[in-house]
């Protein structure tokens, strides 16, 4: 009986919360918004994947060629299209494959390794697999057409061992890039985010907590009426929470990354029959990316400025709160902003535009891979204006805390009235 | 008299929060260095109001409040300098030992010889002796307001401002705070502004009192000044009296 009167009492404490009934729609919409937007950059690249026309280009345009391509062509809706080069084929197409010069010969030893290229806009995983997934198909289809080529052109039975093997590369932008480094390169950008997230989301809890329980602590005020700039208090917490998240953050990594120090981090590419297994050190020779300079530090700036920029956030409506459980409660969809943004890029990857520019500069979480896609594109304008954008919110909110301490909000919290209908 | 003559001057201060509430309404008085200056008046009469001002924790909407001549809005820092605040129930952080939250708060005014005098004599102050070594969490709520006293006594303040520094403690910390607050005023001539409910404690204590009521003060003067004027036997019916004649 006195346990259902509690738990009642507790549950209305926070029925009867408008911070919480807030949260909760804002949960709903935030999320429903977010996983919309997933699900459809998941299906577009899907489809894209499933209309898109394969460029070929022959070498050596022999009978056998001739006949594989046509039941290629067949078998495909008509989607088979000749090119001149690689290149041409793939920027035109979205998909390139090269047929060599030897095909016949491969064919007659048993092992035919194919060259192709696919195209992407975006430094992902998903758009970037979605096309090298066409191309494994193709790959997949002309060594099952094969038997029936070769007997159309032979009158005799292929050895059934014929294997055929793609070796896939990516253009973004101008650079051709080997698809198991892209996608390597793609998980990295898609990673940091997350990773960054969490902690700048943590962050804006550890800020919010600091004035939250300072005001029940009742020693608030006393600090609020010493001789001390209250810029001086807001970057004190600021740097306090900083802290207490790169601790965190320390412990977080640590656990992440003793698996990747135990075993070296590999790869596998997309086209898993040619089992291409890639070390992260030949991918950034390749990409000529210095790891520390080009991903290190970028990342270590995104997250100083996160920091900054949450820690803000969290003191703002710490100081606007009263007691530490509407703070959380508050607090909350902005941790959730921080993290399902995280959780977008991972899926729907990251385009190269200015809408994206300026989200990274705003929420800062996908600011290193902004640095990334700029670095692959060779655009490294978009990195700076990202990072000039960071800067200048991160500015602009630690001003607008600064001013809201300067306040009466600071100490008299927000009042929020409803008129109650007589 | 000019305005670095008092000690706190407060001219039309009017504060009328969001929603058209009034906290204080067209008050004024005057304290005089070294007096010990009482605000009483029910709840929600302004007193809070009026120490929150004066303590630069929150912007009058009209008139204005100086400190030794320092005005509270125009230099907030200058006035933090000159003033100490305990606020209504202060407490301190509950992560910290009272030792390590004395040091804390004292630091922040001072450093090097001057700070280790203070810490020294706040410890003396605050009584808890090897209390002191423990986490504010474990403390009582007495403890807690002579731990909170005993930094803004030993910053030595030139004004005291204290906001119901007596509120919800027993007789003898009580006794124990009038005490301290009395000696500081005497000794060091520290001017001190409080509120309270308690008219036998600003009987006590103050050498003037205001009166508050709805934001407005309906009465000045010395406790005995009052009683006589309004042929009362305590500040109870000095108030009373004097709340019959403002007309509410």
């Amino acid at each position: 009986m006195a346990l259902s009167v509690l738990v009642k009492r507790e549950i209305k404490a926070f029925l009867k919360n408008p911070a919480f009934i807030f949260t909760l729609v804002l949960i709903v919409v935030m999320y429903s918004a977010l996983f919309g937007v997933m699900r459809i950059g998941v299906e577009q690249a899907a489809v894209e994947a499933a209309r898109v026309n394969i460029g070929v280009v022959v070498v050596n345009q022999t009978s056998l060629v001739s006949e594989v391509l046509q039941l290629l062509n067949v078998t495909t809706g008509g989607r088979v299209r000749l090119y001149n080069s690689l290149r041409e084929a793939t920027l035109t197409e979205g998909v390139g494959v090269v047929i060599p010069g030897n095909f016949d010969e491969l064919v007659e030893s048993g092992l035919v390794e194919l060259r192709g290229s696919v195209r992407v806009h975006s430094i992902g995983v998903v758009s970037a697999q979605s096309r090298l997934v066409v191309l494994e198909t193709v790959k997949s289809l002309i060594e099952q057409l094969l038997p029936e080529a070769y007997s159309r052109v032979y009158n005799t039975t292929l050895p059934p061992s014929v294997r055929v093997v793609v070796t896939s590369s990516v253009v973004y932008y101008e650079r051709e890039l080997s698809a198991p480094s892209f996608m390597l390169i793609s998980n990295i950008a898609s990673m940091l985010p997350l990773l960054i997230g969490i902690i700048i989301g943590s962050n804006a809890g550890y800020a919010t907590q600091l004035v939250a329980f300072e005001k029940v602590e009742k020693a608030f005020e006393m600090l609020l009426s010493q001789p001390i700039k209250r810029s001086r208090i807001v970057l004190a917490k600021i740097i306090g929470a900083s802290v207490a998240s790169i601790i965190f953050a320390t412990a977080y990594f640590a656990g992440l990354l003793i698996p990747f120090v135990i075993m070296p981090l590999a790869t596998q590419s997309s086209s898993g029959a040619s089992a291409e297994t890639i070390s992260l050190q030949f991918t950034l020779k390749e990409l000529e990316i210095n790891p520390v300079t080009e991903i290190v530090l970028p990342a270590i700036l995104a997250l100083l400025l996160g920091l900054f920029t949450s820690g803000s956030l969290g003191i703002l409506l710490g100081s606007l709160v009263s007691d530490e459980r509407t703070a959380g409660i508050l607090i909350s969809p902005i941790m959730l902003v921080y993290m399902g943004l995280s959780f977008a890029v991972m899926f729907l990857g990251f385009d190269l535009n200015y809408v994206t520019v300026v989200l990274s500069g705003v929420l800062v979480v996908t600011l290193p891979s902004l640095h990334i896609a700029s670095l692959l594109a060779g655009e490294p304008l978009y990195a700076l204006v990202g990072v000039g954008i960071a800067v200048l919110t991160c500015i602009v909110l630690v001003a607008i805390t600064i001013v809201v301490f300067n306040r009466d909000i600071v100490v008299l919290g927000v009042r929020i009235r409803f008129k109650r209908s007589e | 008299m000019s305005s670095s003559n008092y000690a706190v001057e407060v001219r039309d201060l009017t504060k009328i929060y969001s929603g058209g509430v009034v906290g204080v309404n067209g008050l004024s008085f005057t304290i005089y260095p070294g007096e010990i200056y009482a605000l009483i008046g029910p709840n929600g009469s302004g007193k809070t109001t009026t120490l929150r001002i004066i303590a630069t924790l929150i912007k009058p909407t009209r008139g204005t409040v100086r400190i030794y001549g320092v005005d509270v809005v125009k230099e907030p820092l200058k006035a933090r300098s000159l003033l100490a605040y305990l606020p209504e129930e202060a407490g301190a952080y509950r992560d910290l030992t009272g030792l390590d939250f004395i040091r804390f708060m004292l630091s922040l005014r001072s450093t090097g010889k001057r700070l280790e005098e203070a810490v020294s004599e706040a410890i003396e102050i605050s009584s808890l002796g090897r209390d002191l070594e423990r986490p504010v969490r474990t403390y009582s709520k007495g403890m807690k307001r002579l731990l909170a006293l005993s930094v803004v006594l030993a910053s030595r303040p030139r004004l005291l401002v204290l906001d119901e520094p007596t509120a919800g403690l027993d007789v003898e910390k009580s006794i124990q705070v009038r005490d301290l607050v009395k000696k500081y005023n005497r000794e060091y001539g520290v001017t001190v502004l409080l509120s309270s409910h308690n008219m036998l404690e600003v009987e006590y204590l103050a050498h003037r009192v205001g009166m508050l009521y709805k934001g407005r003060l309906i009465g000045e003067g010395s406790p005995s000044e009052l009683k006589s004027r309004l042929s009362a036997s305590n500040l109870e019916e000095v108030f009373v009296k004097l709340k019959s004649a403002s007309g509410d």
